[in-house]
């Protein structure tokens, strides 16, 4: 625990355990720090920031090996009202759970043995449908447990209530060198900045039983990559990289290659273009999840057997797609590292991804790393613009789904793109929407290229090349470039529709731009006045306010 | 009139039998021709003595000492006063025969008139030494580090007041909550699903918010006006504290003033630290009311309730008087200036506990309450900012609430005026017709869902509908995007009106300290050794049995205070008691008593169980019924009526209802 200057009380501690955080105070900082072991960032606004302690956060630290008396000291040190009683009852009922239901290996290979010590625990895991169809008596106090079960029994007791004690090992996969570059192969200098390197530390902890599974959340824009490949150089293994499409494949490629000491002949891409498996390999998640009909088998799921992994990276994994949490609850003893910006699942999936690929390691509030330069300082502008008349009528008598289709194809949209355009002409712009005619409207009138899902990957790679390279300064770019697109100096975006309320899409279409520059970043999302849209732009805007961005509002006048 | 002359007074009126027995037993043979002031003079020189005043004493043993501290403590009480202290404490009969034991003793007198219970004025100094606080409550000094702060504070009506301005009716029609109102609550107010008493602290609190008329259930519809917590709020926050306590405890609207003030008493009198016993907290309560007057009705779980509503605190098997539970400076500001709100860009609003109370009604007017908790969690929306709207608050009052008490980000002042421009754009009145603004009338002009329920246009935007139906164009208006559907609006002659009588306490009380701890309890002489010491000393051989036997009673009975008082031995006895198989003697007896003035009768009855039952009894006739006699009275000191067939008698036993009074 950091020495507290006299007594400084910026924490709120709230009865449903949750701790209120004052940016203002003195000991913000150094309370930030103390907390963060056993409580997890969920909100980082302006002026008070939001940690909770769940169950999976203080059994993450009981599991670090802190217990609830450091918890509660913790909290009533820098509390500012007295702590609720509640609360201390919580936590120590909830920590004292931690390490009564133990994983360790066992004499019969592709077994694990549950021990479990407590009869009445006993009793309640085999009495627990989900459970006890998982374990066979084993000895007086134990049950054993299939291998390729491990990740799934231990998301099926975290839901009784009781959180397993992983003490058996991982697996080390074959031995593979990776060692980071100090100059780019391009030529520039390339450090691991400290955030970077404390989430790849955070993550692989002591290296014991317990730790080298987790996932990191990081702005977009923050160098997620860098600190797989920081991750990939402390396990010093064969690894399997997961990422959402072609591109993103071919920027991992290129920033191994460029970053890294690794021969680009050991990195392979496995996608829909390539199958190719190396050391280092990389693949997106459309490959692995696909099939030939409903009723098959997926065929690509062997990659996570063809090689000996030490370490799978999971890309974006708030983007996993469901058959791949099935799979990674078979593959518990390989490392896993999670990467991703926004842990926001609309399908209320955000705990799976804590249960099988690992518990939040390291979260860093947005704001904070553009006060440090890390990240573009971006503004929000959401612009109002009236429904022509002509489209009123239409709207009126429309049902839900296509009254939300109207409003987010406001022609109006398009001449306010225009001369969003017109007002930034030194920045490099993205036009990002939903609806591809809409799109494709834009990019007539802007007269530039348009990127869609039906845009070969030849074709891409080219568009976003020129854009990088600044022979092309607006693209306009449908749903597919959401994620992983990396376009360093992209200043502007301009949303003229999107995914109803995705909380997620708003925050990673803000973290194209978020790449620091020399100038700063303008977000503006065009939405139709006096519809449905304007509720779902409030929504979309919930994460990003959360995380301190302010949104201005202003009403676009036509006339 | 002086303590003294009132005493001479009293004395001079008593009976003769009982006067010259009085004198005879303390100063001696009265000698004809006599004077009755001389002699109570003699009696006054008597009671002067410093020898006298030491015998006293040492004759009070503790049981004395309670009932004369109760005296004390309950201000000259009278006898029914005192009788209602110990009730449940000491049986009236022995009560009755404490009391006429002190005024035998002459320790105390009575008034025959006002019925009040006073110490004999020359002994008033030697009993204070007796008389203690802690003689009847017993009050431990106590320190703990335990801070409980209470949980119904401003912070948390204000939640209430929010949620519930939301959710017009949270009754159900045969009482009770309803379960989506109660499911809501439970999410939005944290832990209010505690027991408390013998039901929750929801059920409780919509109770006693309702005793309080901040919320007025009429015909199936309960309201929630701003007004009324406005006037709440008006209160000083002690008051407001006090106040909704006591709705708590209340039984009745009528009382919650009562109770309030007896609140503010039992806060001003329990010392902060000390523990007491569930018992002592009882004779506290009883104190507090009959010396303050307040004696409505409290709820049976009364004790239970203050526990719950951490106004007692209990901690290892003790109790203690929590006066944060009044007074909770726990949540005050940090800073002298710090804001009590954060206004937040994704139009949440985290609320301090520190806000104002007017103030705080003021903004959650217009938001609604997301959670409650020590900071609580708000939110901006179009039908919060509605129902504030339609109260008569203008959009610029709303900014300038948030503005005056924190930054408010942009997008929060234009979604403020956004909503206000689309309030009012559609209206529904009463008759029934929709009135829709231009600017939206084109969202249901040509929406064939809400045109089918129209039974006429009246003007452009202006429909006549069904009220049969109006549900289903409600849901329809709903469907076309009016968010939310307004309320109808009535003309003033339909406007509901209220009794606007509120029932809460507006001024401050001023509190009786009357609980001051002492020394700790009277620890008496042992009075049995001081009893043995006169029967010794004193000479009875010229005694007859019979009067060595009365001189024994008397000093037991403490009204022989030296041996040199023998002679009062040798005054006529009288039979007062008569028992077992004397049947004629107990009949003696109770017509002696009838005839009589200043006596009542001690029963002992045989009941069913062979347990012997003990009344006191004022005796009204003894009638025949067949072959048996039956006695037919009163109970002393409730009054009830009594009938006893004699032979079920085991004893009877005559007894003064009073030394000086009937």
């Amino acid at each position: 625990m950091t020495e507290a200057p006299d007594r400084v009380t910026p924490l709120i501690v709230q009865s449903d355990g949750s701790l209120l955080l004052d940016v203002h105070d003195p000991g913000y900082e150094i309370a930030r720090n103390d907390i963060s072991p056993f409580a997890e960032l969920e909100k980082s606004p302006e002026h008070m920031h939001t940690y909770r302690m769940s169950p999976l956060s203080l059994w993450n630290a009981a599991s670090a090996g802190f217990n609830p008396d450091f918890v509660l000291e913790t909290l009533m040190r820098y509390s500012r009202f007295p702590v609720p009683e509640n609360v201390g009852f919580s936590v120590r009922e909830t920590m004292s759970r931690f390490g009564r239901v133990i994983l360790t290996e066992a004499d019969e290979p592709g077994y694990l043995i549950l021990e479990v010590a407590d009869e009445a625990i006993r009793a309640e895991i085999s009495g627990t449908r989900s459970v006890a169809k998982l374990i066979e008596p084993y000895g007086d106090n134990g049950f054993l447990v299939r291998l390729y079960d491990r990740g799934t029994i231990k998301q099926e007791l975290v839901k009784i209530g009781w959180p397993v004690k992983d003490e058996a090992p991982l697996l080390d996969g074959d031995a593979f060198t990776v060692q980071l570059r100090r100059t780019t192969r391009s030529g520039g200098a390339f450090t691991v900045r400290d955030y970077q390197s404390e989430a790849a530390r955070a993550f692989h902890g002591n290296g014991l039983p317990g730790s080298g599974f987790g996932t990191v959340v990081l702005p977009c824009g923050a160098g997620k990559t860098i600190v797989g490949m920081a991750v990939m150089e402390k396990a010093q293994t064969n690894t399997l990289i997961l990422t959402t499409n072609v591109a993103a494949v071919h920027q991992w490629m290129d920033e191994l290659a460029d970053k890294t000491e690794i021969d680009p002949d050991d990195i392979g891409e496995y996608t829909g273009d390539a199958k190719n498996i190396k050391p280092i390999t990389i693949a997106t998640y459309q490959i692995l999840v696909w099939r030939a009909d409903r009723e098959s088998d997926f065929p690509h799921f062997s990659l996570f057997r063809k090689r000996k992994w030490g370490l799978i990276i999971y890309d974006e994994v708030h983007l996993l797609p469901a058959p791949v949490f099935r799979v990674t609850a078979e593959i518990q003893a390989i490392r896993r590292l999670g990467l991703t910006a926004t842990l926001v699942r609309e399908d209320g999936r955000a705990d799976d991804v804590f249960s099988l690929v690992g518990p939040k390691r390291y979260d860093v509030p947005w704001k904070e790393l553009e006060k440090k330069g890390w990240i573009a300082e971006a503004y929000c502008h959401e612009i109002r613009v009236d429904l022509p008349a002509d489209k009123k009528i239409p709207y009126a008598v429309a049902d839900r789904r296509e009254k939300f289709r109207i409003a987010s194809e406001n022609p109006r949209k398009i001449e306010i793109t225009r001369q969003l355009v017109a007002n930034h002409p030194e920045d490099h712009i993205l036009v990002i929407g939903q609806y591809l005619d809409q799109l494709a409207e834009i990019a007539g009138d802007l007269d530039v290229p348009i990127i869609t899902g039906k845009t070969p990957n030849a074709e891409r790679e080219s568009i976003y090349r020129d854009f990088r390279a600044g022979a092309t300064r607006i693209i306009v770019v449908s749903k597919v470039a959401n994620f992983a697109i990396d376009l360093p100096d992209a200043s502007v975006a301009i949303q003229v529709s999107g995914t109803f309320g995705s909380r997620q899409e708003e925050a990673q279409r803000l973290g194209r731009i978020l790449r620091p520059k020399k100038r700063n970043s303008t977000f503006y999302s065009i939405v139709s006045r006096y519809t449905t849209e304007e509720q779902f732009a409030a929504n979309r805007q919930k994460f990003l306010t959360e995380q301190g961005y302010k949104y201005h509002i202003e009403l676009w006048n036509t006339e | 009139m002086s303590d003294e002359l009132r005493w001479r007074a009293c004395l001079v009126r008593l009976p003769d039998e009982i006067f010259f027995e009085l004198i005879r037993n303390y100063v001696g043979e009265v000698k004809t021709p006599f004077n009755k002031h001389d002699l109570i003079a003699r009696l006054e020189s008597f009671l002067r003595s410093p020898r006298v005043h030491d015998r006293i004493v040492s004759l009070i043993d503790s049981a004395d000492a309670k009932v004369l501290s109760a005296i004390a403590l309950l201000h000259e009480p009278t006898y029914d006063t005192l009788f209602e202290f110990f009730e449940h404490q000491i049986a009236p009969i022995d009560l009755h025969h404490r009391v006429l034991n002190l005024e035998e003793r002459l320790v105390i007198y009575s008034d025959p008139e006002s019925r009040r219970i006073r110490f004999t004025p020359f002994l008033s100094e030697t009993i204070a030494g007796v008389v203690r606080t802690e003689n009847i409550v017993q009050l431990v000094p106590f320190n703990t580090t335990t801070t409980r702060s209470p949980w119904l504070t401003d912070a948390f009506l204000l939640g209430l007041f929010s949620y519930l301005s939301d959710a017009p009716d949270p009754f159900k029609t045969a009482g009770g909550v309803k379960k989506r109102v109660a499911d809501e609550m439970r999410a939005v107010f944290p832990g209010i699903e505690t027991r408390f008493g013998a039901a929750t602290r929801l059920d409780a609190i919509l109770s006693a918010l309702t005793r309080l008329a901040l919320l007025r259930p009429d015909a199936g519809r309960t309201t929630v006006s701003i007004d009324d917590w406005v006037a709440y709020g008006e209160l000083t926050p002690y008051l407001r504290r006090v106040n909704l306590y006591a709705a708590c405890l209340a039984t009745s609207p009528a009382d919650i003033t009562d109770i309030a003030g007896l609140l503010s008493h039992l806060d001003a009198a329990i010392p902060p630290d000390v523990a007491f016993d569930r018992d002592t907290f009882d004779r506290i309560v009883r104190l507090v009311r009959i010396n303050t007057g307040r004696r409505s009705a409290l709820t049976a779980e009364y004790f239970q309730i203050l526990i719950d509503l951490h106004v007692i605190i209990d901690e290892q098997d003790r109790y203690w008087w929590n006066t944060l539970a009044f007074r909770d400076p726990s949540f005050a500001a940090p800073e002298p200036h710090e804001s009590p709100l954060i206004v937040h860009p994704n139009l949440e609003v985290t609320v301090k506990p520190w806000i104002e109370f007017i103030e705080g009604l003021r903004v959650c007017h217009s938001m609604r309450i997301r959670v409650f908790d020590v900071y609580a969690r708000y939110e901006l929306d179009k039908a919060s900012l509605f129902r504030a709207l339609d109260d008569g608050v203008t959009v610029e009052e709303v900014k300038a609430r948030f503005e005056a008490l924190a930054p408010v980000p942009q997008n929060f002042i234009f979604m403020l005026d956004a909503w206000a421009d689309e309030h009012g754009s559609v209206q529904i009145l009463d008759g029934i017709a929709v009135v829709v603004d231009e600017d939206r009338r084109h969202i249901i002009e040509h929406y064939g869902p809400f045109q089918r329920h129209v039974r006429r246009a009246l003007a452009p935007g202006v429909y006549l509908m069904a009220r049969a139906d109006e549900p289903h164009w409600r849901a329809e208006l709903a469907a076309a995007g009016i968010s939310p559907v307004p309320e109808t609006r009535r003309f003033a002659g339909d406007h509901v009106t209220h009794d606007t009588a509120r029932s809460w306490r507006t001024s401050d009380v001023q509190p009786v300290t009357f609980l001051k701890p002492g020394p700790g309890a009277y620890t008496p002489d042992d009075t049995a050794a001081v009893r043995a010491r006169i029967i010794e000393s004193a000479d009875l051989e010229s005694l007859t049995d019979d009067q060595r036997l009365e001189f024994t009673r008397r000093v037991e009975s403490r009204v022989i205070l030296f041996p040199e008082q023998v002679a009062a031995a040798v005054a006529r006895t009288e039979k007062v008691e008569a028992k077992g198989l004397d049947y004629i003697g107990k009949v003696r007896l109770i017509e002696q008593v009838l005839r009589g003035r200043g006596t009542a009768l001690e029963i002992v009855e045989r009941s069913a169980t062979g347990a012997p039952k003990k009344h006191l009894i004022r005796p009204e006739s003894l009638d025949k019924k067949a072959t048996e006699l039956v006695l037919v009275g009163t109970t002393i000191p409730d009054g009830g009526a009594i009938r006893i067939r004699v032979g079920k008698i085991g004893v009877v036993r005559k007894v003064r209802t009073g030394l000086f009074h009937e």
